[in-house]
């Protein structure tokens, strides 16, 4: 910040000068002046805006805290995966809802965008000339027009659509049909074979040691543990980013200090939510009930964050060296890490009766792992084997042998647990939550397609940008080498390009993350769209929604960040 | 071994081949081009095939099948069912054999609950829908005429009753006044209870004979009756009128040829159009001071320059008048004065105590309700209960609330405000001459800029962007009203002597009065009864009752339907009871009456022009070596780019009223224009600092070693080049902050978008057009961002040829 005489005596012999010394020339007096002089006035600020808030809720007599996020709210939410919710449920669980549908939907999204976007800008790079002009096109017009128009076309595309029940929608074999409100598919049952009970005597997970606390009305389950568990995955990651200097290095590109804000504004996060929780278990009734679960949370995400910690310092050996001993212990540790955390989850999980149908998933889930394990150690041996006499031992057939092998075994040892669950609409033509299947409300399909193509056109500008800066002579090289086109594409413009690809691409991850909050205009239960639509007109509370909003929001930029530079690190030219 | 040369001349060489017919022209381009192998082939009639289909299938849905004409979209509509009847009878038969077919009993389909509803449905579109539509559009096509008859008819009804008021006037006023009941005729044309008479004449016996009318109730009776060959022979009867409707089955362009305007400005009263227009005119120097460097020299850059920083506010002041909005709640207090006691008022002293009262409450055990305080000092009271209390301990607290409460209590006052506002202005202008003529303004540009804006802003939330909420300024008609405060501190018997026996009504504009007279008890605020009887009789020769001041009483006009077009019309059409008017500039109340492209447009041009030159600065405090200025910087960018927009609205417009002192509570547009200008700050910034990390590290240090000061060096040497460096990705970040600016449709404030969406096609008439719409709003924002881009490439290309030099 500037001084009125600071242009004048910035030169040496200034501060020189013999005579009655200007304080503002010296530049160690004038810094903490002005540094003071600045934090002065935000402290000023603050207890003004913290004063006037005061008086204001007082007269509005608003309450402050999060007293409300356990207080039932009035919500219809559409029936979609994957928390089934009752009508006036607990307002926390809707806001788990939407946290849940933001995380899905962005994921969905990036996936999508990706492929379409690396195809759009190989396309408009292409040698045929229609196929160029057609990604051009394609581009500009998506580019040029703000996301909430298309989001809006999408919605009333969609609205096109046969009506549900005025006439037949558009079906297909096995309860498969499409209409104006949902899309409805035949989907994989979990939980629905023999029972485990029949089959091994006994319910595999029907195990409550922690049941002392009772839970049975807080029917948190998993959407809590995925909330809370996100949000330290994130401080996780930063911890051992931190620990790491060649990651903390290479954090997006920035310097230190912005890892340093990133994670003073975690910490007010974390701050904010500890003093609004406390506030929260002061105030319901079933504190209890919060009070525990948040416990057995907090014990998961320690255990989770011990269990992160050592896995890394076992990643580090393994890059430091290329002993397949090492390797093998690290997927080895971390296969029984994740299962271990599973259980645990799935133990805080089903202490709310009954077992769900997603706890046959994650079983699925941890024999996935173990699958994955061995086929991993064998690429492990192959490796090793490959380094020593330069043949690779073909793998693929028996990494193939051990899925269908160890899903296999899981699939029989737990009775069978699968069936397709073939969506049948009730007699008025009507499908409901008890209708089976899975059914998909327009509004996901919508807002994952619109977020999808339109940031595919942004990396689409990204990969051609990347690929026009792999240098001529490279392509050319490799052309003379008499290598193939394909082969030029996949082996040497890629790989080189992804450098300058994947910084940018962060970016348009987290706007697409971003830009989901959208899904508010066409009434997606997302979580801005939730806490803003329903929930401050039903309970006020706008400082506190607005700071969990903003907080679920920078969770995920630094998870996505996290993620990328992770990935950046790996393909980043190494300079010396 | 002979020497000779072999030599062959020119013309021995064979003659040039014209080469295949498949390498030249046209045929080579495609060989080379689309067809240079097999996979590629493929590729292009793949592409061809899908473009083809979309353009296609586009042009024959915008173009083709489109409808142009109606003064509704019922035309389009019936369109739709008309092919619908057709499709659902083909259906309804295939069910019926379907379910015969299941049972095995003929009919047995009837008895089928969803079959019935199927039979209702088609029973309605046919004889209700369908002859309705027809009528409909037959009445369109005929709109103007009849409607000026009806206008003739409605406006010959109005005279009848102001002369049957008159003579209830006349005859003493018993009984209920004659003109609150209404031709019931009238009304029904009106309200669209039916369709209108002549247009059902018309249909019935339309100039093509066609007994579509009849054709509907034979299938409405057929399909009721189960009989489904029957219902058959009505739908061929009808088929010349399918053909039609799928002929006409396209898009609906009348819902741009009929609200194009309103996509515009949304609803600004047409005597007040002028106001947009003026900002459109006032913007053409503004842009040419942008776009045309040569401009912004001499005493021509001078006033260009300071009219261009002065432009955001002038345009708000046009758009929106300085008239102060009422507000409808009531205060509890005013701010805590910073005044001995002894020489606080007694309103003040009120307004300590029940702001004294609040504090305590907030002490645990130190208040309860009935208690009564009086104060020791100005920091002390006494309560009932004997007890003496420091309302603040002394000390940092107290200091930085009197501080808190000299500002709120200079801004309370109209004159604080004004005296703010003033300062602003003179600062701005100072700002401006300085920039242009100084050698300190050329070095501190971007600062100065910055200020310019800052105090820009200052004028607009002094005056225009806030609501007062004092009961003292509640009459005031505008800016330069200075009277008297009618609720001043004077006894009744005083204001009375003072103001006469109307003492509420003595200040407001007379076509308030009139409305208040007319529909209050006349008791309630101190009127009589002949008063209220006179002021009924004042209606039939008072032009201000037309309310859209054209001089052609309209039915449209009657907006609270109650078959009266008075000053209660006016006033709900202006949005606001209050007296707002006529000293200076009427005022336009932003929620419902500013939209379209407008607010679009402030939006973008004040959220960019704030971003450039704030993201300047916070670029530079982001790279500063001061860690204080550095860490907020940082945290002020990452905090604004980690959370989406919508979330930062939100924020603006919910918790800005909370956390701003009870007289500043900003107007949405206010608040929206704040969060766009923050949010874009961020993005600039990063966008500037890339630019601030291109330059070479000699530059600083040729500045440097030349003994430049800091300023000198950022504002001469370095920010000129940085920002030419990342000029693609300024215009890039302006695109995205236009892009984002139809996201305030989360806020309903009405932008283009919003107008289109929540205002247009939501109407009755204009229902099912969302499509249409969209297009439109797309084609315009296509139109402004393409042309935005390609002009940032020009740019990049002519200071590209700079850079190589």
């Amino acid at each position: 910040m500037t001084t009125p005489n600071l242009s004048a005596d910035g030169t040496a012999a200034t501060l020189r000068s013999s005579g009655p010394r200007n304080i503002f020339a010296t530049r160690w007096l004038r810094n903490i002046l002005v540094q003071t002089f600045i934090v002065g006035l935000i402290v000023f600020a603050v207890v003004y805006f913290v004063n006037n808030a005061q008086v204001n809720l007082l007269r509005r007599s608003g309450n402050f805290g999060l007293g409300f996020m356990a207080t039932p709210g009035s919500y219809d939410p559409s029936p979609f995966f994957p928390i089934p919710l009752k009508n006036n449920d607990l307002v926390f669980r809707f806001v788990a809802l939407g946290y849940v549908n933001t995380i899905i939907v962005s994921l969905i999204g990036i996936f999508a965008a990706t492929i379409m976007g690396f195809v759009m800008g190989l396309a408009r790079l292409s040698n045929n000339w229609l196929i160029a002009r057609a990604a051009t096109v394609y581009v500009e017009l998506l580019r040029n027009i703000p996301l909430a128009v298309w989001l809006l076309f999408a919605f009333a595309l969609a609205l096109t659509l046969p009506n549900i029940v005025a006439s037949a929608p558009i079906s297909g074999p096995l309860g498969l049909s499409i209409s104006n409100e949902k899309i409805i598919l035949p989907a994989l049952k979990f939980g629905d074979g023999m029972g485990a009970e029949t089959w091994l005597g006994f319910a595999p997970f029907d195990w409550q040691p922690f049941k002392t606390v009772s839970l049975q009305s807080s029917a948190m389950g998993m959407p809590l543990v995925g909330l809370l568990g996100l949000m330290l995955i994130g401080g996780g990651a930063l911890l051992v980013i931190t620990r790491r200097r060649d990651m903390m290095r290479a954090f997006n590109d920035r310097e230190l200090d912005t890892l340093y804000v990133w994670l003073g504004l975690l910490a007010v996060g974390v701050v904010l939510l500890l003093v609004f929780g406390a506030s929260m278990v002061m105030s319901v009734s079933n504190s209890v009930v919060f009070a525990a679960t948040a416990f057995y949370l907090l014990l998961w995400a320690i255990l989770f964050l011990i269990i992160f910690a050592i896995s890394n310092r076992i990643e580090a050996q393994e890059r430091a060296t290329d002993a397949p001993g090492i390797k093998s212990i690290g997927i080895i540790y971390r296969t029984i890490a994740g299962i271990v955390l599973i259980v645990l989850a799935l133990m805080i999980e089903t202490s709310v009766p009954p077992m769900t149908s997603w706890t046959m998933f994650w079983v699925f889930v941890a024999g996935l792992m173990i699958a994955n394990c061995f086929s991993t150690l064998l690429d492990i041996r192959a490796q090793a084997i490959q380094n020593r006499t330069g043949d690779r031992p073909h793998t693929l057939l028996y990494q193939l042998a051990i899925f269908v092998v160890v899903v296999g075994a899981v699939f029989v040892v737990l009775g069978g647990p699968i069936g397709i669950s073939v969506p049948e609409p009730n007699k008025f033509g009507r499908y409901t939550a008890n209708s089976g299947g899975l059914q998909i409300v327009n509004g996901f399909w919508i807002l994952v397609a619109a977020l999808a193509i339109y940031t595919s056109a942004f990396i689409a500008e990204t990969v051609r940008a990347g690929i026009q800066a792999v240098d001529r002579g490279q392509t050319e090289a490799a052309r003379s080498v008499g290598m193939r086109p394909s082969q030029i594409t996949n082996l040497i413009v890629i790989p080189q390009a992804l450098r300058v690809i994947i910084p940018p691409l962060n970016s348009q991850y987290m706007n697409l993350m971003k830009n989901s909050s959208l899904a508010a205009i066409i009434s997606f239960p997302e979580i801005t769209s939730i806490f803003h639509g329903t929930i401050l007109n039903q309970k006020g509370h706008a400082i506190e929604i607005t700071a969990i909003i903003m907080l679920a929001y920078l969770t995920n930029s630094l998870l996505i960040s996290a993620v990328m530079n992770t990935i950046n690190e790996r393909v980043k030219l190494v300079e010396r | 071994m002979s020497n000779e040369t072999f030599v062959r001349r020119l013309d021995e060489y064979l003659p040039d081949q014209a080469p295949p017919p498949g390498d030249t022209g046209p045929v080579k381009w495609l060989r080379e081009n689309l067809f240079s192998g097999p996979v590629n082939s493929i590729a292009t009639l793949l592409i061809v095939v899908i473009f083809g289909w979309v353009i296609w299938g586009f042009f024959n849905w915008f173009f083709l099948t489109s409808t142009f004409h109606g003064e509704t979209q019922q035309a389009c509509r019936m369109a739709t069912q008309a092919t619908l009847i057709e499709e659902r009878l083909t259906s309804l038969r295939s069910e019926q054999r379907r379910l015969d077919r299941i049972s095995g009993v003929e009919g047995s389909a009837f008895d089928d609950r969803r079959f019935k509803a199927f039979v209702n449905n088609l029973g309605n579109l046919a004889a209700k829908d369908i002859p309705k539509s027809y009528a409909d559009i037959l009445k369109n096509a005929e709109w103007v005429e009849l409607n000026k008859a009806e206008i003739a008819k409605y406006a010959a009804a109005q005279a009848d009753r102001r002369a049957a008021i008159e003579a209830w006037i006349d005859a003493g006023g018993v009984g209920e006044a004659p003109g609150r009941t209404r031709d019931p005729k009238l009304k029904k044309a009106y309200e669209g209870d039916t369709v209108h008479p002549d247009a059902e004449k018309f249909f019935v016996d339309g100039p093509d004979q066609l007994d579509w009318a009849g054709a509907g109730a034979m299938i409405a009776s057929a399909v009721q009756a189960r009989d489904l060959a029957k219902a058959q022979e009505g739908v061929d009867a009808l088929s010349p009128f399918v053909e039609w409707g799928k002929s006409n089955s396209g898009a609906c362009h009348a819902v741009f040829k009929k609200n194009y305007w309103q996509l515009l400005v949304n609803a600004y009263d047409r005597d007040q159009l002028w106001r947009p227009i003026m900002v459109a005119l006032l913007l053409i120097p503004v842009l040419a001071f942008v776009m045309v460097p040569r401009l912004r020299e001499g005493t021509v850059g001078m006033v260009l320059g300071i009219s261009t920083g002065l432009f955001p506010f002038v345009a708000f002041f046009v758009l929106s008048g300085a008239a102060l909005k009422l507000a409808h709640f009531e205060p509890i207090q005013g701010a805590y004065p910073n005044i001995p006691i002894e020489e606080m008022t007694q309103h003040e002293m009120d307004n300590a105590l029940a702001e004294v009262g609040l504090r305590l409450s907030r002490r645990e055990g130190q208040w309860v309700e009935g208690q009564s305080l009086e104060f020791v000092d100005q920091w002390s009271v006494k309560l009932s209960t004997g007890e003496v209390t420091e309302v603040l301990t002394p000390g940092f607290g107290r200091t930085v609330y009197g501080l808190t409460a000299a500002f709120n209590s200079v801004t309370t006052s109209e004159t604080g405000r004004l005296l703010i506002a003033a300062v602003a202005l003179a600062v701005l202008l100072v700002l401006g001459v300085v920039i242009a003529r100084t050698r300190f303004g050329r070095v501190a540009r971007p600062f100065l800029r910055f200020l310019q804006f800052v105090s820009g802003f200052a004028i607009v939330i002094a005056i225009w962007g806030t609501v007062i909420n004092n009961p003292h300024f509640e009459h005031k008609r505008g800016l330069l009203d200075l009277t008297a405060d009618p609720i001043e501190d004077l006894a009744p018997e005083e204001l009375e002597a003072k103001y006469g026996a109307h003492t509420q009504l003595g200040r407001l504009p007379k076509g308030v009065q009139l409305t208040a007279l007319m529909t209050r008890d006349p008791e309630t605020i101190g009127a009589t009864q002949a008063e209220q009887d006179a002021a009924w009789a004042d209606i039939a020769d008072n032009p201000i009752y037309d309310m859209n001041r054209d001089g052609v009483v309209n039915p449209q006009d009657d907006i609270n339907g109650d078959d009266w077009i008075n000053a209660t019309d006016l006033a709900e059409s202006r949005g606001d009871h209050a007296p707002g008017n006529i000293v200076f500039l009427s005022h336009v109340p932003v929620e419902n009456t500013w939209g379209g492209i407008l607010i679009t447009m402030i939006l973008g041009l004040i959220g960019s022009a704030f971003a450039l030159r704030a993201g300047i600065l916070l670029a530079l405090g982001r790279q500063s070596t001061l860690p204080v200025v550095r860490y907020l910087s940082t945290g002020f960018i990452e905090g604004m780019r980690g959370v989406p927009l919508i979330t930062i609205l939100i924020m603006s417009v919910f918790v800005l009223p909370l956390i701003l002192p009870i007289q500043f509570q900003p107007q949405p547009l206010v608040a929206t224009l704040v969060a766009v200008c923050l949010f874009g700050t961020a993005y600039m910034a990063e966008v500037i600092r890339g630019g601030l990390q291109a330059i070479p590290k000699g530059q600083y240090e040729a500045a440097q070693s030349l003994g430049l000061s800091y300023w000198q060096e950022t504002n001469l040497i370095i920010v000129p080049q940085a920002t030419r460096t990342v000029i693609p990705a300024i215009v890039n970040t302006l695109i995205g902050l236009f892009k984002d600016t139809t996201l305030v449709i989360v806020i309903g404030l009405l932008d283009v978008l919003t107008v289109m969406r929540n205002k247009i096609v939501t109407k009755v008439e204009w229902n099912q057009t969302l499509m249409e719409g969209l297009i439109y709003v797309a084609v315009f924002f296509f139109i402004f961002m393409f042309g935005l881009s390609r002009y940032s490439m020009w740019l990049e290309e002519r200071f590209g040829i700079l850079k190589q030099r």
